[in-house]
């Protein structure tokens, strides 16, 4: 079998055509999948039997969350491969998906307070899944700024990497202590709203964002690589003759 | 091999003798901490006995944050830290012997002397000596995390806020159990899995930083 394409996929010029050409594919079905969504999630989907409308927001909260946690496993992975084998494409996409990963968890975390001021009846409620998430977008930020405060590009993302791996290693060791610590003082346990199986006509519009938002993650996590990748290259020919025939 | 893991062990331990009462600074940091605690607090409020271990533990963490900061920097400034990854002893094993040191010559004294701290917040005998035992086991995972982190910003002109703000999300874990131990027991709850957890997150991070914490060396000296 040839690994010829996945040597080419490294190579800065060729991602660059890659990225170029599929971003914009990647937009256009989450342009689709979001709007029919929304639309389906907003407007056709009948109103929760008990807690009216309020519900809706989880077309927005739920694809966040869930994004939140597949960013940084992407993250993780790309931090272990910078780490082991030193590409340079990786060190690109964990810079790429740092941001847009942390955009993700906060604003499942700011669309969980939304919701949770009619439904609980307060802003913030230190439950397991809630603080697990702060402590997530905390790491989040610690990556960040990490790589952002080096002046050698490559130096930052590869001490990103470490912190990123170590980071990740934490998240479940987070979770469970969260998790005893809730359960060790007994509050008063919040009313989870049972959740029956969602209606087909919530359910799709559901996936539908979940998908569409994926989409635009890889899209937006593409763009950003192409634009770090271009200027870690601005020396090298082919990245000038991108940049000034304007085919950026 | 070993022997250059005792030369650094007996390095740090002479350049803490030559700094002279330096080595103070994290206990009065500590001291300081927990002080503007209890004065926050109206006088005898009831809370205060509750958070009582979380204070402990958090001013246990931010003095080994301050007083780990340093070490590496000063090794990046000197040179030493180079020398550290050209040696043919394994780095690791370097990086080991470092973190080891950091955690005798500063983190050990700060538990030692956070019993005090704990009979100002007006601490039970029984809930002091627990959370004695807490610090014990739990500060080696605190002390090589800031350890890592110190390495990951050594040669960062300004690494100020940067570094509590990537070792603190690492350290809740330890937190939550360091201080939940005590309030397990003042439940009435076992104290045993806190404390076997404080361990193995202790013995984890023995085991796996000095690797993370070489690579990051690498990074500084290159």
């Amino acid at each position: 079998m040839s690994w010829s394409w996945f040597h080419k996929l490294g190579s800065p010029p060729h991602f660059d055509d890659r990225a170029r050409r599929w971003a914009p594919w990647l937009e256009i079905g989450a342009l689709l999948l979001v709007a029919y969504g929304l639309i389906g999630g907003l407007v056709l989907a009948p109103p929760d039997y008990q807690q009216g409308e309020v519900y809706r927001i989880i077309y927005v909260h739920v694809p966040a969350a869930w994004l939140s946690l597949f960013l940084y496993s992407g993250m993780a992975v790309s931090a272990i491969v910078v780490l082991v084998w030193r590409m340079k494409l990786a060190e690109c996409a964990l810079v790429a998906l740092a941001p847009v990963g942390a955009s993700f968890t906060a604003l499942a975390l700011v669309t969980g307070m939304i919701w949770g001021k009619p439904t609980w009846g307060a802003y913030w409620v230190w439950d397991a899944r809630l603080t697990s998430e702060l402590v997530l977008l905390f790491l989040y930020l610690g990556v960040i700024a990490l790589q952002g405060a080096m002046l050698d590009a490559r130096k930052g993302a590869r001490a990103a990497a470490l912190l990123a791996v170590a980071g990740w290693v934490n998240v479940p060791i987070v979770h469970y202590s969260v998790e005893w610590w809730n359960s060790l003082h007994q509050t008063a346990s919040i009313a989870r709203i049972g959740k029956p199986s969602l209606d087909a006509s919530m359910l799709w519009p559901l996936l539908a964002m979940a998908l569409g938002l994926t989409l635009f993650s890889a899209a937006n996590v593409l763009r950003r690589m192409r634009a770090e990748n271009l200027r870690r290259n601005a020396r090298q020919r082919w990245a000038r003759e991108r940049v000034e025939a304007a085919r950026v | 091999m070993s022997a250059a893991a005792g030369a650094i062990l007996q390095r740090e331990w002479l350049l803490m003798r030559q700094r002279g009462a330096a080595w103070m600074q994290p206990l009065v940091f500590f001291a300081v901490v927990v002080t503007a605690f209890v004065l926050g607090a109206e006088p005898g409020a009831q809370w205060l006995d509750a958070a009582a271990p979380a204070v402990v533990w958090v001013a246990l963490l931010l003095a080994l944050i301050v007083g780990n900061e340093r070490s590496f920097r000063d090794d990046v400034r000197s040179g030493f830290l180079q020398q550290m990854v050209r040696s043919d002893a394994p780095l690791a094993l370097l990086m080991l012997a470092k973190l080891v040191a950091q955690w005798l010559f500063v983190a050990l004294p700060l538990v030692v002397v956070a019993p005090i701290g704990m009979l100002g917040l007006g601490m039970g005998s029984d809930q002091a000596l627990l959370l004695f035992v807490t610090l014990l086991l739990g500060s080696p995972a605190v002390s090589t995390i800031t350890g890592l982190g110190a390495a990951l910003t050594a040669s960062l002109p300004r690494a100020g806020l940067l570094l509590p703000l990537c070792v603190l999300p690492l350290c809740l874990p330890v937190i939550i159990f360091g201080s939940g131990a005590v309030r397990a027991f003042e439940a009435g709850l076992g104290v045993a899995g806190p404390l076997y957890f404080l361990s193995s997150v202790s013995l984890l991070c023995l085991c796996a930083l000095p690797f993370a914490s070489a690579s990051a060396a690498k990074l500084q000296a290159t």
